[in-house]
C-alpha cells in the first residue's frame, strides 16, 4: 500500500536540518500502525510525506504502487482526497463552517452534488454518534466531539487510508480511550489505520509499532502476521 | 456542475461577507461611493445630452437661424447710426435675405416677421411671442399639427387675420372647446386662433404665428415705444430668416458664407445666427470632455476601493492560512484554492458594485435637483457600473488568490 525507500527530508536553512535520514519501511493493506519516537524526532515529518502532503528532498514514495514523485501536485490533491483520511492532534476543523459541512469538505473537492454530500456527511457523524450535532459549529463541540468529527471527516470519501498525529494529544485518557475504540473500528471494517502517539500503552495494544529516532527508523515490530 | 460549484463558492463567500459585516462593509466604501458617483454622473450625463439633444435637434440640425437683435447703445453710438430723434434701424434686411438667397440656391430661404405687440385674451395678458411665417416654415422645424388646422398660401393672399398657436399658449387660452376658435388681440387688432401646433425647440412663453403677408401689412417693419418718459423708434425689415439646407453637410460652408455677407452689410452687432450643428457639436465635445473627467474620477476612486480590497483580502488570506491547509489535506487543488478566494473577492465587489448603484439611483435627484438637469439611468448604465465592479474584484482578487493557492500544504498547517 504505501512504501518508503530511503526518504530522507533536510529543510533547508542556515544551516540545513535533516530531519529524515534515510527511512525505508512498507506498509501494508489493512495494516494498523503506531508511529512513537520522542518530539522532534521525525514523525509529524514522515507521516505528511506519507500521506502525500509533502515531498521527501530524497528518496522515493509508492502509494498503491504508483510513484510519487511523477505526479503533479494536482494528482497528489486528488489521491489525498480519494484515498487518504487525516486526523490531526489540534482537531484542524473550519471554524466557520458547520459540523456537517466540515464533514462534507473531500467531497466537495470531489466535485460530489450537494445532496449526496449531506447524505454521506450525516451517515459518517452517524456513525461517530454525532448525527445530532450536525448543524452545530465546531466551537459549540467538546475535544472529543471534534475530534469525532474530524474522523467523520477522514471517513466521508470512503478512503482506505487513514492517518492520525497524535489524534488524542488533547484529550483526557478517558476520551483518548474512546478515539481509540474508534480507530480499532475502522481497523477492524479494512481500513489502513497509521497513528502517531506518544502514549505507549496505547502502542502496546496495536499491532505494529514503527519507532522513529532523530530521523531514523529505530524499532520495527514489522508487518503483523 | 461547474455552475454548481460556483455558486457554492459564491454563496461561501456572501457568508463569509456577512459574518464580518463591518470589516467588509468598510473595505466596500471605497467601491460603493466608486460605483455610485459614476452611476449617478452617467444618469446626469445622459439626462443633459438627451436634454441638450432633444433642444437642438428641435432647431432643425439642416437649418441655419438669423435673429435679429437690437445692438447696445455703445456699439449704436460707436457705429454713429442713431440720434435721438431718427429711427433706430436694425437687424436682417432685404438685401440680406436677397444675397444670403443667391449664395445657396439648392437651399430654402425662409422669413418670419417679428411681431412686437402685446397681446390679451379676455381682457387677460397672454405672455408669448408673435411671429409671421410663411406656410413653409412650419416644415423646418418637424412641427406638428395638434389641432384645427395650419397657416395656408389663402390666408397669406387674402390676409386673414388668423393665428395658430403652440400648445402652451392654447393652455393659457382656457375656454369651453379649447383654444382653437377662439379670438387673440394682438396689440390693436383681433385674430382667430384656427390650429394648435407643436413646434419644437424654444418652447419657453410659448409663439403665436401669423400669416406672414397679414403681419406685415397691420404691423409693419416699424416699433414705437413710449417708455419711463423717452421715446424710442425701431424699424426691422426682417425679424427671422431661415435657411434650410438639403444635407448636414452643406451646413458649415454655409454658415461661413452668411457669416461673411452679414460682416459686409452689418457694422454692428445686430444679426445673431444660430447653427445648431455647430451648437451640437460643441456640445458633444463638452460631453466627451465631461466623460473624460468622469471616467478618471472613477478610475481613481475605484483604483483606491481595489487597492482596499485587496489588502483586506491578503489580510484574510493570513487569517485563514490553517484553512487552507485543511483544505489543500482534504483534496483541495491549488487552483481549486484561486478560485474560492477570486471568487470570494469577486462577490466583495460586486455587492459593493450592487450598494454603489442602489446609492447611486438614491443620489441621482439630488444630482439632478443640484445640476438642474434631468438624470436617466439607462440599463446600461447599471450593467457597465456591475461589470466594472466585477472587474475590480477580478483584478485585486487575483494576487491575494494567488498567495493562497501557493500556499504550502504543511507550513499552512502547522501556520499559528
Ligand atoms: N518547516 C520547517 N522548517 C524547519 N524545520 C522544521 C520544519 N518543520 C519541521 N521542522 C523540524 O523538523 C524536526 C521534526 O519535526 P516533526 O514535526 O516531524 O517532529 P515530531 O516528531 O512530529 O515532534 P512532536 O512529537 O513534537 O510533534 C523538528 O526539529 C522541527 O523543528
Ligand atoms: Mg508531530
Amino acid at each position: 500500500m504505501i512504501q518508503l525507500e530511503a526518504v530522507s527530508k533536510t529543510y533547508e536553512m542556515a544551516e540545513p536540518l535533516t530531519v529524515l535520514k534515510g527511512v525505508s519501511l512498507e506498509i501494508a493493506d489493512n495494516e494498523f500502525v503506531a508511529i512513537l519516537g520522542a518530539s522532534g524526532s521525525g514523525k509529524s515529518t514522515m507521516l505528511h510525506i506519507m500521506g502525500l502532503l509533502d515531498r521527501p528532498s530524497s528518496g522515493s514514495v509508492h502509494f498503491r504502487g504508483t510513484n510519487t514523485s511523477a505526479l503533479s501536485d494536482d494528482d497528489l490533491s486528488r489521491v489525498r482526497g480519494e484515498s487518504i483520511g487525516f486526523v490531526f492532534q489540534s482537531f484542524h476543523l473550519i471554524p466557520h463552517l458547520t459540523v456537517a459541512e466540515n464533514v462534507e469538505l473531500p467531497l466537495f473537492y470531489l466535485r460530489a452534488a450537494r445532496r449526496a454530500r449531506r447524505d454521506a456527511a450525516m451517515e459518517c457523524l452517524g456513525a461517530v454518534q454525532l448525527g445530532h450535532r450536525a448543524d452545530h459549529l465546531p466551537s459549540e463541540l467538546s475535544g472529543g466531539e471534534r475530534q469525532r468529527t474530524a474522523i467523520a471527516r477522514s471517513l466521508v470519501a470512503n478512503a482506505p487510508v487513514v492517518m492520525a498525529d497524535e489524534p488524542t494529544g488533547n484529550l483526557d485518557t478517558k476520551t483518548g480511550d474512546d478515539i481509540f475504540d474508534v480507530f480499532r473500528r475502522l481497523h477492524e471494517d479494512g481500513r489502513t489505520v497509521i497513528v502517531i502517539t506518544h502514549d505507549v500503552a496505547v502502542a502496546n495494544r496495536i499491532p505494529r509499532t514503527i519507532k522513529l529516532s532523530d530521523g531514523e527508523v529505530v524499532e520495527d515490530t514489522g508487518p503483523c502476521s | 456542475m461547474q455552475l454548481d460549484w460556483m455558486i457554492e463558492l459564491v454563496r461561501d463567500g456572501l457568508r463569509n461577507l456577512v459574518r464580518h459585516r463591518v470589516r467588509s462593509t468598510l473595505t466596500l466604501l471605497g467601491v460603493v461611493f466608486g460605483i455610485a458617483s459614476v452611476t449617478t454622473m452617467i444618469a446626469v450625463g445622459e439626462g443633459a445630452q438627451r436634454t441638450v439633444l432633444r433642444e437642438i435637434e428641435a432647431l432643425g440640425l439642416k437649418n441655419i437661424i438669423m435673429d435679429s437683435v437690437k445692438p447696445t447703445e455703445v456699439e449704436t453710438a460707436r457705429a454713429g447710426q442713431q440720434t435721438s430723434r431718427s429711427i433706430l434701424g436694425y437687424g436682417i434686411t432685404e438685401v440680406d435675405a436677397r444675397q444670403i438667397a443667391a449664395i445657396s440656391p439648392e437651399s430654402s430661404v425662409s422669413v418670419a416677421h417679428r411681431v412686437n405687440q402685446k397681446i390679451y385674451s379676455e381682457g387677460a395678458r397672454v405672455d408669448a411671442d408673435v411671429l409671421g411665417v410663411a406656410p413653409q416654415y412650419f416644415n423646418l422645424f418637424g412641427s406638428e399639427l395638434l389641432a384645427g388646422m395650419r397657416l395656408a398660401e389663402m390666408h397669406e393672399m387674402l390676409r386673414h387675420t388668423v393665428a395658430v398657436v403652440t400648445p402652451d399658449v392654447a393652455a393659457s387660452l382656457r375656454g369651453i372647446g379649447g383654444a382653437v376658435g377662439k379670438e387673440i388681440k394682438i396689440g390693436p387688432k383681433y385674430f382667430r386662433v384656427i390650429g394648435v401646433m407643436s413646434v419644437p425647440g424654444r418652447t419657453a412663453g410659448g409663439t403665436v404665428f401669423l400669416p406672414y403677408a397679414t403681419a406685415r401689412a397691420m404691423f409693419g417693419t416699424s416699433t414705437y415705444k413710449w417708455e419711463s418718459g423717452s421715446f424710442e423708434a425701431t424699424r426691422t425689415e426682417i425679424g427671422r430668416l431661415v435657411v434650410h439646407t438639403e444635407h448636414e453637410d452643406a451646413v458649415p460652408g454655409l454658415a461661413q458664407a452668411v457669416a461673411r455677407v452679414l460682416e459686409m452689410n452689418h457694422q454692428t452687432e445686430d444679426v445673431s445666427v444660430t447653427v445648431p450643428l455647430d451648437v451640437l457639436r460643441s456640445k458633444q465635445r463638452t460631453q466627451r470632455v465631461f466623460n473624460i473627467v468622469l471616467i478618471t474620477i472613477a478610475a481613481i476612486s475605484l483604483f483606491v476601493g481595489g487597492i482596499g480590497i485587496m489588502n483586506i483580502m491578503l489580510a484574510i488570506v493570513m487569517e485563514r492560512t490553517r484553512e487552507i491547509g485543511i483544505r489543500r489535506a482534504v483534496g483541495a487543488r491549488k487552483q481549486d484554492v484561486f478560485m474560492q478566494f477570486l471568487v470570494e473577492t469577486v462577490t466583495l465587489s460586486s455587492v459593493g458594485g450592487a450598494l454603489g448603484v442602489i446609492l447611486g439611483i438614491v443620489m441621482m435627484p439630488i444630482a439632478a435637483s443640484w445640476t438642474g438637469w434631468e438624470s436617466v439611468l439607462t440599463p446600461w448604465a447599471v450593467i457597465a457600473a456591475l461589470v466594472v465592479s466585477w472587474t475590480v474584484g477580478v483584478v485585486f482578487g487575483t494576487a491575494p488568490a494567488i498567495r493562497a493557492a501557493r500556499l504550502d500544504p504543511v507550513d499552512a498547517l502547522r501556520y499559528e
